[in-house]
């Protein structure tokens, strides 16, 4: 965001450097943006390597281990079934990866060609597009995620993934599209197409690559609004009960009475929650302070 | 002005749509809650086909849309499937406890924000200015009823100083308000890191402009450039922060009431939702929508009002 104040001299004999270097050197410098990305590989590698890192079985059940208080042996203590609350936490990473990887896959999909096709082409489907997408954006989606998954009755990850998903793509349809009718204004795209580059071809090599900034942005953004919807659903009893993930630790918490006297069982999941969703911010956040990207808030 | 007014029934008849298909298209239906166990099946088969025939539920699905949409354009949003009462006055019985949770969660929220991002935006770059960013974006990271769960075991259980739920003017104005107060800070907090962040943004746009260099250039004290010159401006878009919040907070009270059994909308909602209550679910939806989008269109004009280079 701030001007680099260099010296005229310094300017001159400066090195020609590539853009993607200077982002580079400028986001390592950036360091809540460095802090969020190291949160975020952390949690990966948990996620992804959960099976060896876990002490316990996160779903071994010890009625005589209830409500043990953190100490040695169990770092974060036993929850109401007397499950591993750290080995939890880290099976929760996987789940809450999994859903939110695969939401914003799936509404940057939609989004994005949406967003594509209505800055590219304009008018009549441009019209609609936009039409839609404010739409989608004044409606309640929370509202709209109890409303489906309370009616159609299946509680798997994949019928909230999906329905998430479809509900939050409006912000990348958006931002997209006001980037492209600014994009296909610049002259290489104008020589592009007067060297005879079909219109796909236009989009996917002249277009699209441009915004690989912002649409990075805004993922790691609806990252941290996936995490924490999944968490409030599975709260009002709306998650999928089969597996352990970070907001049905609380919601489990919650529901046996333990955060009055045993607040470890409630404390570490939310920290997690809090932890995780804040570096996608803080990521997002660099991203944009690194490529200096306005249209994205 | 007109123009904009009338952008408002597509969007509405887009939500509608959607929800009446989510609901209507779903497996199974509303019956599954209805009857008790106790009820003989032939019993049970004769009221069903009664119910089928008298909320319409055999004729084709446009047509009961059609005609759900005319009788909401009556301000008929028909009969509780599980209460049997009507829709409207189960649910603008609970509005007043939502609004009230929703508005003053938001008065507090503007309360604090507009004065810590005013202040991180003149102190841009300093230690203070780097604590605010990264607290608002964390306050922006936090499960809102988490955040409840806790207070609730540390003020009303631990210390006992404030009742962990329930609400009501039945119990006494200065009661209610006090157990109004753990709601709406959670609620407010929530949206808090936002709000502040917007507003710095805000201040530190208009911090730039030639008018302000200009005021500096001729000498006038600092607190006078501030006060007098950018936050007039800077303040315009936080109006249309209030309208925006809106919708986050109404959906964030639906967890909110649900932790501290605020006898809200949101709540209800939830309990219905888990009935199967078809029209109790198509009126909240239809509710909720037009609340945030009438939220927008008054911010769009107040806005129009304040700023004389915005004409609609």
């Amino acid at each position: 965001m701030e001007n680099k104040k260099g010296n005229a001299h310094e300017k001159i004999i400066e090195k020609r450097v590539s853009y993607y270097y200077t982002v580079l050197k400028r986001f390592l410098k950036h360091g809540p943006g460095m802090f969020g990305l190291i949160v975020i590989m952390i949690t990966l590698l948990l996620a992804i390597f959960a099976d060896d890192i876990a002490p316990f079985d996160p779903y071994e059940l010890n009625p005589r281990n209830r409500f043990q208080a953190p100490d040695r042996v169990h770092l974060m203590g036993t929850d109401n079934l007397g499950c591993d609350i750290l080995s939890r936490i880290i099976y929760g990473a996987r789940y809450s990866m999994i859903i939110s990887i695969s939401v914003v896959i799936i509404s940057m999909t939609i989004g994005v060609t949406l967003g594509l096709i209505s800055g590219y082409y304009g008018g009549f489907v441009d019209e609609i597009v936009t039409r839609a997408t404010d739409a989608f954006m004044a409606v309640p989606s929370f509202f709209i995620y109890i409303t489906a998954l309370s009616m159609w009755d299946v509680r798997g990850i994949w019928t909230i993934t999906l329905i998430m998903g479809i509900m939050m793509w409006p912000t990348f349809a958006k931002v997209v599209r006001s980037e492209v009718l600014s994009l296909k204004q610049r002259p290489y795209v104008e020589a592009g197409k007067s060297m005879g580059a079909s219109d796909v071809r236009l989009i996917m090599r002249y277009i699209l690559p441009n915004l690989f900034g912002s649409i990075t942005i805004i993922s790691s953004f609806r990252m941290a609004a996936a995490i924490l919807t999944e968490t409030g659903l599975n709260f009002i009893g709306l998650g999928d009960p089969t597996i352990c993930s970070w907001g049905s630790m609380i919601t489990r918490a919650h529901r046996s009475g333990a955060q009055l006297t045993f607040w470890w069982a409630t404390l570490f999941p939310g920290l997690a929650i809090t932890i995780v969703t804040w570096a996608f911010n803080l990521f997002g956040d660099g991203l944009r302070d690194a490529l200096d990207i306005k249209t994205v808030t | 002005m007109i123009r904009r007014f009338l952008t408002l029934f597509p969007v509405l008849i887009a939500v509608t749509l959607l929800v009446f298909t989510l609901i209507h298209l779903a497996p199974g239906d509303p019956f599954a809650y209805i009857f008790s166990p106790q009820q003989g099946e032939e019993f049970q088969t004769e009221l069903k086909e009664m119910y089928i025939k008298k909320w319409g539920l055999d004729k084709p699905i446009w047509q009961q849309y059609i005609m759900w949409l005319s009788n909401a354009f009556r301000g008929d949003l028909g009969y509780s499937y599980m209460t049997g009462r009507p829709v409207t006055e189960l649910v603008f019985g609970r509005i007043p406890r939502t609004l009230e949770l929703a508005f003053s969660s938001l008065i507090l929220a503007l309360m604090m924000a507009i004065p810590l991002g005013v202040l991180s935006a003149v102190r841009h770059g300093s230690v203070f200015d780097r604590f605010v960013t990264s607290f608002s974006v964390m306050a922006n990271s936090m499960p809102s009823f988490w955040v409840g769960i806790i207070m609730i075991t540390i003020f009303a259980v631990e210390l006992r100083l404030l009742p962990t739920s329930g609400a009501g003017l039945g119990m006494g104005l200065l009661a209610h308000l006090k157990s109004l107060v753990l709601p709406m800070t959670v609620l407010g907090l929530s949206r808090l890191g936002m709000l502040t962040r917007m507003v710095r943004n805000s201040v530190l746009e208009i911090l730039n402009e030639d008018y302000i260099v200009t005021a500096r250039a001729k000498g006038l004290k600092e607190y006078l450039v501030i006060y007098k010159h950018a936050l007039r401006n800077a303040l315009l878009p936080v109006v249309t922060l209030i309208g925006l919040s809106l919708a986050f907070i109404l959906s964030g009270s639906v967890l909110i009431e649900t932790v501290f059994s605020w006898p809200g909308m949101g709540k209800f909602f939830v309990l219905q939702a888990n009935r199967r209550d078809y029209t109790t679910l198509m009126g909240v939806n239809l509710i909720v929508s037009l609340t945030i989008l009438a939220a927008m269109l008054v911010t769009d004009i107040t806005y129009a009002l304040l700023d004389p280079r915005i004409r609609y």
